[in-house]
């Protein structure tokens, strides 16, 4: 299930990095289908808080997951360079909204570091490590671990 | 025993206190507590060995003991890697640096640290993680997790500190081989203290960040080695 740690040891890694409040977020490139311009996301009554709602994209229908609320950060307005990226987890295709997308970036394995285990609950375990990149941190998210199991079969019911 | 510790509770729920004013009287509590348990634990505390007293130091000292410890790396990876004793530090006169945490004085034995950060920039927020976690903050190599021990030391019950711990971000004390840093008000000083000065906590404490209390210094001594095994497992504290 957790694809980017299952990769062997040295094996570069691309990234596709977004920002959320003051941090830069690093995803696995494989895991990435599209970034779109926010378009009319439709709410679902009953969703979960994370869940922003549905969206059309080519007549499929697709979740969009509002990543602010869930990494417990304050939700902000959606603005211009606000993103959807379309990803793929859990056998699943959802999007998350993010405040901007970045830029792609390649870390070799030793680049990375574990996330530290202090203080986290096994259904908020959804970073990874984190690498420095250009003297600031990334973030590496497990994209998989965004959400628990249970909350990835909901999420094909919206 | 238990009565009296029962009474010491109920003085310190029936007083309406500040908010900063709270931790002081937990404080107390808490000194109040290790005093009447002292009878049994005393069979096990370490055994007053007396050995010539340092001299009299500093703050000064503090910055090159701090910095003689972080040089010496591969002296603190030697140390880890062995099993944890039981406390060998306790047993004989040592050095604590002692600092501020909201109104708390905590003293942490020197020999245990790897440095005191000065810190001037915003450590990286981690999502998901307990708000006692502030961040990741790069030093020498390696990302420093910054741990707000004012909320771990804080009662159940209590709220955190009115100001957030990125607010009180000045100084960081790095423990556990600098892979930690406790957030830190404001630094005293350096204590002397004997092993007679200090209650120590039993094995079987409910506090594992604390090693006892130095009533007449009216400080906490922390339990570095225990308090990092903690944070490395990754257990919930407190």
């Amino acid at each position: 299930m957790n694809n980017a740690a299952g990769q062997s040891a040295d094996e570069a890694m691309r990234w596709v990095t977004f920002q959320l409040e003051n941090e830069k977020y690093g995803i696995n490139v494989m895991q990435v289908q599209e970034v779109l311009r926010v378009t009319e996301i439709a709410p679902v009554p009953g969703a979960p808080v994370y869940v922003l709602g549905i969206i059309n994209l080519r007549g499929n229908v697709v979740t969009v997951i509002d990543t602010r609320t869930r990494f417990g950060l304050q939700t902000k307005e959606v603005d211009d360079s606000s993103r959807v990226v379309i990803i793929e987890a859990d056998e699943q295709v959802v999007g998350i909204l993010v405040d901007s997308v970045a830029e792609v970036v390649d870390l070799n394995a030793s680049e990375m570091e574990t996330a530290p285990n202090v203080g986290t609950e096994e259904s908020t375990k959804f970073i990874q490590g984190v690498a420095s990149h250009e003297g600031e941190l990334l973030i590496l998210v497990d994209l998989n671990r965004l959400l628990t199991d249970e909350e990835w079969s909901d999420m094909g019911t919206f | 025993m238990e009565k009296k510790s029962q009474k010491t509770r109920e003085a310190v729920e029936s007083r309406l206190v500040e908010p900063q004013q709270a931790l002081r009287v937990y404080l107390d509590a808490l000194l109040c507590e290790v005093a009447f348990s002292d009878n049994e634990e005393s069979a096990n505390a370490p055994l007053p060995i007396v050995v010539a007293e340092p001299p009299p130091t500093d703050v000064v000292v503090v910055e090159s003991v701090a910095e003689a410890t972080v040089s010496n790396e591969s002296v603190v990876e030697v140390e880890e890697s062995t099993v944890v004793t039981q406390q060998d530090w306790t047993r004989s006169a040592f050095q604590c640096l002692s600092f501020q945490v909201a109104d708390v004085t905590l003293a942490a034995p020197l020999e245990k640290l790897s440095g005191i950060l000065e810190v001037d920039e915003e450590p990286t927020e981690l999502p998901g993680y307990a708000p006692w976690v502030v961040g990741l903050l790069p030093n020498r190599g390696q990302n420093v997790q910054i741990i707000d021990i004012a909320q771990i030391i804080m009662p159940e019950g209590h709220s955190a500190p009115v100001k957030t711990a990125r607010e009180r971000l000045h100084y960081i004390i790095l423990v556990g081989n600098g892979r930690f840093g406790l957030v830190a008000d404001a630094l005293s000083g350096v204590l002397n203290l004997e092993p007679d000065d200090v209650r120590w906590r039993g094995e079987h404490s409910k506090r594992p960040w604390l090693a006892g209390t130095a009533v007449e210094r009216m400080c906490a001594v922390l339990d570095v080695d225990n308090l990092c095994e903690q944070l490395l497992r990754g257990l919930k504290l407190p």
